[in-house]
């Protein structure tokens, strides 16, 4: 929400658009009607984590905020206290925090907004609430400041607010967050940072964090006092800021997943708030975690801490096959991979993963020849960059001659076949000949293997799905001798093609039709459109999409898609409105031309028009939308 | 009188600017500056290394200094005695071809800094003092303008969004109001990060390419995205230490390690803006 006060009444909007992106600009309205000097435009759209610019109507300033970031992004957020009003520019560009909790109380009405420069940037809030003069001035009940502890939660990050060492539980229920921070604000109570770390307060802290270690309460800031603090069970407790009136002081809290810190700003001091797991606090999630995240080198090393610093874990035997898992998948180290599932089957033979990691071993150790050089340059073309760039026709068509290359080089490995295979089946998306052509050199290179066992049926399949049924049909008779055992699948290929075709050519009958009672009706005199050929025409599609669209949406559950519904529907109810107007025109225009003297007959011609035209759009209209729907009418 | 006041005014001018920067020691000047970038155009060139000599590259280097010194104090960092050291193993033909990158592209790390310097001068500045401040950077652009001209046809093709969204936001540091500092200067930083991040997945790709054919190629390439990747790191250092970690895992990991998909998700983790 954006909102501001002008010294004019007028309707206010907003554009707005993410940094770098001004083609994506867009423009939000108030939503409330008529001219007013308070202003309030409700953005929609936003995406978490960007930062946007914005631009009031009318205004030539532009100005910034930043979304919240998704649970798992780090972030930065700025602590201060005493009068910053003129470094605030400065620290906002230098620190970019995502908002700024000041630790001052309220400012009164009558003095000064020292915030005002940065407010169009970020949110402010004090140890009472969210910060903002416009609410003030709309004397919102909602901003009516309490005393009462409260919380503000941000990207993973819950931040507690209070004034006393007890506050309800509730506040520390935070699933979502993965680390919780204490402010305490004392109020006049003198709070010994050493003696809060050994008080219930703080085995309250330390209980909570025995039970749920996955949102951990990190540190606590207490305002008003000025000490580095302690660090006590993992919890830190340190004081920004002390009681002298003229003391000011800004530091700036880092949070990511697994680590926060707090970097004391001009004193170019450190302070760890929440420590990286690492030795005996890592998990095995930790450690996945870092694989997900990309980090595969880091994450081995995570494991291996994992391993050392938890003998007789149970989860021991999982660390070892995600390591293997690590080399085989994404590093593609094949001798590192079979080494580490060796060990798992030797030192965990009864375990789970015990049968897949036999067979990855077999499957690796099949094609390790040529020191893994094949099967690791294959891999990664085919597990990683193929998979990336096969959209791109040129960077597609590099790495397929960079396969076909490979097998150039290494055209007596083991796994060249697979490769042979694998490339025939990629060209078979988008090049049918390429295809058949890299099926026969399979079949034509590595007969006896495995992969080129099928070929011929492939070579089949693909002109079958390219639709060229002619020499699909040839292909599969010549599989038929090579794949006997093959025969009934083959058989029903075979029936399928000459279905097919068999379609096409009832598609060109019906478009014969189409063209031949259109150039009638449109050739007969007189060859104007008439209003009552028009208006029948009409009157019978909309009657007939009415009545489509009614059983149709009984039956919906059986379409494919509503859009399809929608195809069908409106050709049909096309397909009516196009016969019935050609009939209307066929008898009418023989009535006028005297072709013959009896108007039944002329009826009867039109009828017999639109008799042949409406089944052949019908069947136009099946066969372009989903050609599937003609078994019905076992075609 | 009102001549009197014109005096007065013209007097402000040359007098704030002076004043913002004797708070900033060691600011070079708009001379220095134009000087620097001159230089760093001429040492561009192999070129000079075969047909100047030594005593021409000295005194591109002298040229120089004063910011790269400015930079290095101000930053603590050690571009003097690293450029210093390249310029020489160039000029004895040692490993010419890493040597040189490592002087072009380090030298755009001084520049990046040294517009970072004139932001922070401009953010404690009166308006007087930002416009000078502003000038200077519109003459330390002009230095990696070419990286943006190539990174923009390279990932955008015919369109130019990082050099135009440069262009614009120093010409609003020079012309806006002092409120709109902060969202010019964000701008700012964010279209040079941006593009520097592009740089470093730009090497990244082309060290992917070759990875299996010319090893020297990418040498020169790991060099490259290494030291493009030094002007953006602190940001994402900051921001998020695991992530820089990460990267540099990466970038000082063997070659079958990197990844440019990967690295851009970590990139743009780091520095929270999109890059394409």
């Amino acid at each position: 929400m954006i909102v501001w006060i002008s010294a004019d009444s007028y309707k206010g909007a907003v554009d707005f658009w993410p940094a770098g992106k001004e083609q994506e600009r867009m423009t939000a309205a108030e939503s409330f009607p008529g001219a007013s000097r308070r202003h309030e435009v409700k953005l929609t759209g936003l995406r978490a984590g960007t930062r946007y610019i914005y631009q009031v109507q009318g205004s030539q300033t532009r100005c910034q905020f930043q979304t919240q970031p998704p649970v798992n992004s780090p972030f930065s957020l700025l602590l201060l206290w005493g009068d910053m009003s003129g470094k605030l520019t400065s620290l906002l560009r230098s620190e970019v925090p995502e908002f700024v909790v000041t630790l001052n109380r309220e400012v009164e009405e009558d003095q000064k907004d020292a915030f005002a420069a940065i407010r169009p940037y970020v949110p402010v809030y004090t140890i009472e609430g969210v910060d903002s003069p416009f609410l003030k001035l709309l004397n919102d009940s909602k901003q009516q400041k309490t005393r009462d502890p409260w919380s503000l939660d941000w990207a993973g990050l819950r931040l507690i607010f209070t004034d006393k060492t007890d506050f309800p539980d509730e506040l520390l229920n935070a699933p979502a967050a993965h680390t919780i921070g204490l402010i305490v604000t004392p109020a006049g109570q003198n709070i010994d940072i050493e003696a809060l770390s050994k008080s219930d307060f703080h085995d309250r802290l330390r209980q909570h964090n025995g039970r749920y270690p996955n949102s951990p309460v990190a540190f606590v800031a207490i305002a008003d006092r000025q000490a580095e603090g302690v660090q006590t069970d993992g919890i830190r407790y340190l004081g920004p800021g002390t009681a002298g009136q003229n003391d000011t002081g800004a530091i700036r809290i880092d949070v990511d997943v697994d680590s926060a810190r707090a970097v004391l700003l001009g004193e170019n001091k450190e302070i760890v708030l929440k420590e990286p797991p690492l030795g005996e606090k890592l998990t095995c999630e930790d450690c996945r975690r870092l694989a997900d995240k990309g980090a595969y080198e880091a994450s081995i090393q995570a494991y291996l801490k994992f391993i050392e610093a938890n003998k007789g874990h149970f989860q021991i035997d999982d660390a070892y096959y995600a390591i293997a898992d690590i080399y085989d998948f994404k590093l593609f180290e094949f001798e590192q991979a079979v080494s580490w599932y060796e060990q798992l089957i030797k030192e965990y033979p009864n375990g789970t993963l015990v049968p897949l990691a036999n067979q990855r071993i077999k499957h690796i150790t099949a094609y390790s020849d040529f020191s893994y050089e094949p099967l690791t340059r294959f891999e990664r073309i085919r597990a990683v960059e193929y998979a990336r760039k096969k959209e791109q026709t040129s960077q597609r068509d590099q790495l397929l001659a960079n396969v076909e290359q490979l097998i150039r080089q290494y055209p007596d490995s083991r796994l060249a076949p697979v490769m042979q295979l694998w490339l025939a089946n990629q060209y078979r998306t988008f090049s049918p000949a390429k295809a058949v052509e890299a099926y026969l050199l399979l079949k034509k290179n590595y007969g006896p293997s495995d992969e080129a066992k099928e070929a011929a049926f492939e070579i089949g399949s693909t002109y079958y799905d390219a639709g060229q049924y002619r020499q699909a049909i040839a292909a599969f008779e010549q599989a038929m001798t090579e794949l006997p055992s093959l025969s009934d699948t083959i058989k029903a290929q075979v029936a399928r093609s000459y279905r097919n075709i068999r379609r096409d050519c009832i598609a060109y009958g019906c478009w014969a039709a189409v063209a031949v009672i259109g150039l009638l009706a449109i050739c007969l005199k007189p060859r104007r459109l008439q209003n009552d050929v028009l208006l029948h025409g009409s009157v019978v599609f909309v009657a007939a999409a009415v009545l489509l669209y009614a059983g149709a949406w009984m039956i919906r559950e059986q379409f494919n898609s509503v859009r399809e519904m929608h195809s069908i529907v409106l050709l049909f109810a096309l397909a009516s409105g196009l016969s019935a107007a050609c009939a209307v025109k066929v008898s009418s225009s023989l009535v006028q031309m005297g072709k013959t003297r009896r108007p039944l007959m002329s009826f009867f011609a039109g009828c017999g028009a639109s008799v042949i035209l409406f089944p052949a759009a019908i069947y136009l209209a099946v066969y372009y939308s989903y050609a599937h729907y003609l078994i019905v009418v076992h075609l | 009188m009102k001549m009197r006041f014109k005096l007065a005014g013209v007097l402000a001018m040359l007098l704030i600017p002076a004043a913002v920067a004797a708070d900033q020691p060691n600011v070079p000047d708009q001379a220095a500056a134009e000087q620097y970038v001159k230089a760093t155009r001429d040492l561009a060139s192999r070129r000079i290394f075969e047909v100047g000599g030594r005593e021409k590259i000295d005194l591109l280097f002298a040229a120089m200094l004063p910011v790269i010194n400015s930079v290095d104090a101000y930053y603590a960092t050690g571009y003097k005695d690293e450029i210093s050291k390249s310029l020489q193993q160039c000029l004895s033909n040692t490993n010419m071809d890493i040597n040189q990158q490592i002087i072009g592209k380090g030298l755009q790390h001084v520049t990046v800094q040294a517009i970072r310097r004139e932001l922070d001068i401009m953010a404690a500045a009166a308006a007087a003092g930002r416009k000078a401040s502003g000038e200077r950077i519109k003459i330390y652009f002009e230095h990696i303008r070419p990286t943006f001209v190539r990174r923009d046809k390279g990932f955008f093709g015919d369109q130019k969004p990082l050099e135009t969204a440069a262009d614009q936001s120093i010409q609003r540091l020079i012309d806006a109001p002092e409120t709109e500092f902060l969202s010019a200067s964000r701008d700012l930083e964010d279209v040079i990060a941006r593009t520097i991040a592009l740089s470093v997945l730009y090497e990244a790709g082309e060290l992917e390419k070759s990875r299996d054919t010319d090893l020297h190629f990418c040498d020169i390439k790991k060099t490259e995205a290494t030291v493009y990747y030094r002007i953006i790191q602190s940001r994402i250092q900051r921001r998020s230490p695991k992530t820089n970690e990460t990267i540099l895992a990466m970038l000082n990991g063997n070659y079958a390690s990197w990844n440019a998909v990967e690295l851009e998700k970590y990139m743009v983790r780091g520095l929270a803006i999109p890059l394409k």
